[in-house]
């Protein structure tokens, strides 16, 4: 369970390390790969730019993916995903301070797999971060990794 | 112009034809019956005539033969003639001489009178140097009968034909027959008889007949002998006695004796109206004839006069036609183009003056004041339709510059409306975001230094979070009534009832351990938007829930309390802490609180984003209550058509 990575999506470096207390707090030690902005996300899923170099193959267990980010916003980030063959079936959580109906609808539209609203109440917001846990890194199986080349290809 | 089916001249011409057709047929019949009355008084005429000149003929033979048989029973020509038979010498120049001076004077007329003796030897004769025989070869003897004989002598003795009658001379003292007494005429006495005579003396015979149609020029009269020889002068021949033969219908009719009338051929070959009368005695005929052509003139005049009549009708007919056609019906036709003319929008036809006064010349009149009228009427319309056309034009421009107006201002709104939802968003996120933080690293505070700081840090950390959790509540609820206040409305029948039973579920479910009662009222539906009804009935309900929560026995009633301007009115009572009375006006109004926090939890949100969803359903919200003793929201939504 510890090798699976999750890919923290957040430009707000206080949000950052709430929610990594959150994950220390609730015991989930994985990996947690930090994206200030969204062009740094979509770098290291793709392993271009910054993450030239990195292996592709490995992919994180789930992206927790806010919304309002620098450059390359959330809902971009979650459409350039879905719209690449390598990273159309990673697992996406919206995880977001807003509750907007248009941005909940845009997320579900674009093929988010979730979508969490983080509560103001930090022992709330530390519940979901654990419920989070447990769901998409023990229950939830994943995608296969490896995709059929001669499926892929064709 | 339209050509009518049956033109007005076609018509007139028709009545023209049917008035003229019964003119002629009655001349034609009229014609018909004159001829025809005009030849039975042509005939009957004739006939008159005719049967005057037999009389005048008879009248003379009559006359004659008296005088022989006169002449015959002179005592001294019986006496002489006896004598002579007896052979006495002298007697006959005696005879002769006392003819001459005795009977040959009575009548100038006479030729001769001569005596024969029974062998057919002229006896005597007032004529010496008239040969014998021949004087006896002319005349038939009687033969000793009582009757007298009357003889045509082609060649008498006078060197003309004669005619002589001869009687018988009977002895004075036996009264034996002694030879005949003869008396000779010439023959063209009969024409004197029939024609006045050549030397003009009328003999007076038949004259009335005569004069009535003597005027007649091709008028005929004459007498056929037995043999069909002419006897008199006819009119058209001349030397024709004795040598001119009649054969016609009328002459021959005579020798079956009988009289003869009407339209026949005569000896001419001319078609004549003719009559004969016969004379049986002698086996005579006495024809008058009137030629066909003069006789009948008045009756073909009268056709020739119903011919110029008819003629002249049917030229004045023409004349009337073609005035009719000229005059009336081309200005009919000129009226009727005029008037499809203005019936084609063209109202500045105006017809020539028509000098005429009758009726078509008033319609012209008319008609041109009636085109006027309409031209004038026309340019009224149409200034009428102008004007409306500018007021419609300014108040079309009027309009656009409202509608360019709306337009600008509707821009100007949209803008201010993102502007509004980009603020709403940047309040979700980005105020959330900070109390977020505020409140995470105050409970990493309170978790990392419990041991360390005192209570009345601790207390502060608390009141820190507790401070941020509630700002987290009130921007959540401003953002739940601004999105309330532009949420696009969706109209549908609502069960009202039914939504308030599930909110009652919830909110029971979410303090179960509370002795309230929910009463519902059935049937309870409106026509609206059911989230945004659903979130108004949340926050009654929600606010009696919670204004109850002290209370034992807690009663909330969600029902119908009788209609306000014909409509529904709903309420939601509850017997909380309800309110005072004074302040009823604030109880609508955005973060408005009639009690504290630390009482009851809340925004101050709740009832004013109903006051919004009931106004926005076209309704109204209002509010009972006092401290205590429980509080009541009525509220109506648009009329249940």
């Amino acid at each position: 369970m510890k090798d699976k990575i999750i890919l923290l999506v957040e430009d707000n470096p206080d949000d950052v390390a709430l929610t990594l207390r959150a994950f220390k707090k609730n015991n989930i030690l994985n990996e947690v790969v930090v994206a200030r902005d969204g062009a740094c996300a979509l770098d290291y899923l793709f392993a271009s730019g910054e993450y030239a170099g990195r292996d592709a193959s490995v992919m994180p267990q789930v992206v927790l993916l806010d919304l309002k980010l620098t450059k390359v916003d959330g809902l971009e980030v979650l459409r350039r995903l879905r719209a690449d063959k390598r990273t159309a079936l990673l697992p996406v959580v919206i995880l977001t301070s807003s509750k907007e109906e248009r941005d909940v609808l845009d997320g579900y539209r674009l093929g988010t797999n979730s979508y969490i609203r983080k509560p103001v109440d930090f022992a709330q917001f530390s519940d979901a971060i654990r419920q989070l846990g447990v769901y998409w890194l023990v229950l939830n199986e994943a995608p296969p990794k490896h995709i059929c080349p001669g499926i892929s290809d064709r | 112009m339209t050509r009518p089916a049956f033109p007005l001249s076609m018509k007139v011409l028709l009545a023209f034809v049917i008035v003229l057709l019964p003119i002629l047929v009655v001349f034609l019949i009229s014609y018909q019956r004159t001829k025809k009355q005009l030849e039975g008084f042509i005939l009957a005429d004739l006939r008159v005539h005719a049967d005057d000149s037999e009389d005048g003929v008879l009248t003379f033979i009559e006359m004659n033969r008296q005088r022989a048989v006169d002449f015959a029973s002179d005592g001294f020509v019986r006496d002489g003639m006896e004598d002579l038979l007896r052979g006495r010498a002298g007697s006959r120049g005696l005879l002769s001489a006392y003819l001459k001076k005795n009977k040959l004077p009575i009548d100038a007329k006479l030729l001769r009178v001569a005596l024969i003796a029974p062998s057919g030897r002229l006896a005597a004769s007032t004529d010496d140097g008239a040969p014998d025989a021949a004087a006896a070869d002319g005349a038939h003897p009687s033969a000793g009968k009582d009757d007298f004989t009357i003889s045509v002598v082609r060649l008498g003795a006078s060197g003309v034909p004669e005619l002589s009658f001869a009687v018988p001379v009977r002895s004075r003292r036996s009264g034996a027959y002694m030879g005949d007494l003869v008396i000779f005429l010439r023959l063209d006495e009969l024409d004197v008889l029939l024609h006045g005579g050549h030397g003009g003396h009328g003999m007076g015979l038949g004259a009335a007949a005569w004069d009535k149609i003597k005027g007649l020029k091709t008028l005929d009269i004459y007498l056929v002998d037995s043999d069909m020889l002419m006897l008199t002068e006819a009119r058209f021949v001349k030397d024709a006695v004795l040598k001119r033969r009649v054969d016609t219908v009328a002459s021959a009719s005579c020798a079956d004796k009988t009289a003869f009338t009407g339209f026949y051929g005569n000896y001419r070959g001319e078609e004549v109206a003719g009559a004969s009368m016969c004379i049986p005695s002698l086996g005579w005929a006495l024809l008058v004839e009137v030629d066909k052509d003069e006789i009948m003139a008045p009756a073909y005049n009268l056709k020739w006069y119903a011919l110029a009549t008819a003629g002249i009708t049917a030229a004045l007919l023409c004349g009337l036609y073609a005035y009719f056609s000229r005059h009336v019906v081309r200005r009919v036709a000129a009226l009727t183009d005029a008037a499809s003319l203005v019936a084609g929008g063209n109202y500045d036809i105006t017809l020539p003056p028509m000098s005429s006064n009758d009726e078509i010349g008033l319609l012209s009149g008319t008609f041109n004041d009636m085109a006027r009228e309409i031209k004038e009427r026309n340019a009224r319309l149409e200034e009428t339709a102008a004007e409306r056309k500018r007021s419609e034009e300014e108040v079309k421009k009027l309009n656009e510059e409202l509608e360019r107006r709306v337009a600008a201002r509707t821009a100007e709104l949209e803008v201010a409306n993102k502007e509004l939802e980009a603020f709403s968003y940047s309040v979700a996120h980005d105020l959330r975001s900070p109390l977020r933080i505020i409140d995470g690293f105050s409970q990493a505070l309170q978790e990392d230094l419990k041991e360390t700081l005192d209570e009345t840090a601790l207390d502060h950390i608390r009141r820190v979070r507790s401070a941020s959790g509630r700002m987290g509540l009130l921007i959540d609820d401003l953002l739940e009534l601004a999105r309330i206040t532009r949420m696009e409305m969706r109209q549908a029948r609502v069960d009202l009832s039914t939504m308030g039973r599930a909110i009652a579920g919830e909110l029971k479910r979410s303090q179960p351990e509370r002795d309230a009662e929910f009463v519902i009222e059935d049937g309870l539906a409106a026509r609206g938007d059911v989230r945004l009804l659903r979130v108004a009935l949340e926050n009654l309900l929600g606010n009696a829930w919670k204004f109850t929560g002290r209370r034992k026995g807690a009663l909330i009633e969600f029902k119908a309390a009788g209609e306000k301007d014909g409509r529904v009115v709903y309420c939601v009572k509850d017997n909380g802490a309800g309110f005072d009375m004074r302040y009823s006006d604030k109880l609508f109004g955005a973060f408005q609180r009639l009690h504290s926090t630390s009482e009851f939890q809340g925004t101050g949100i709740g009832l004013a984003t109903v006051a919004r969803i009931i106004r926005r359903h076209g309704g109204a919200v209002w509010a009972e209550g006092a401290v205590d003793a429980g509080a009541a929201f009525f509220f109506t939504l648009y009329p249940d058509s």
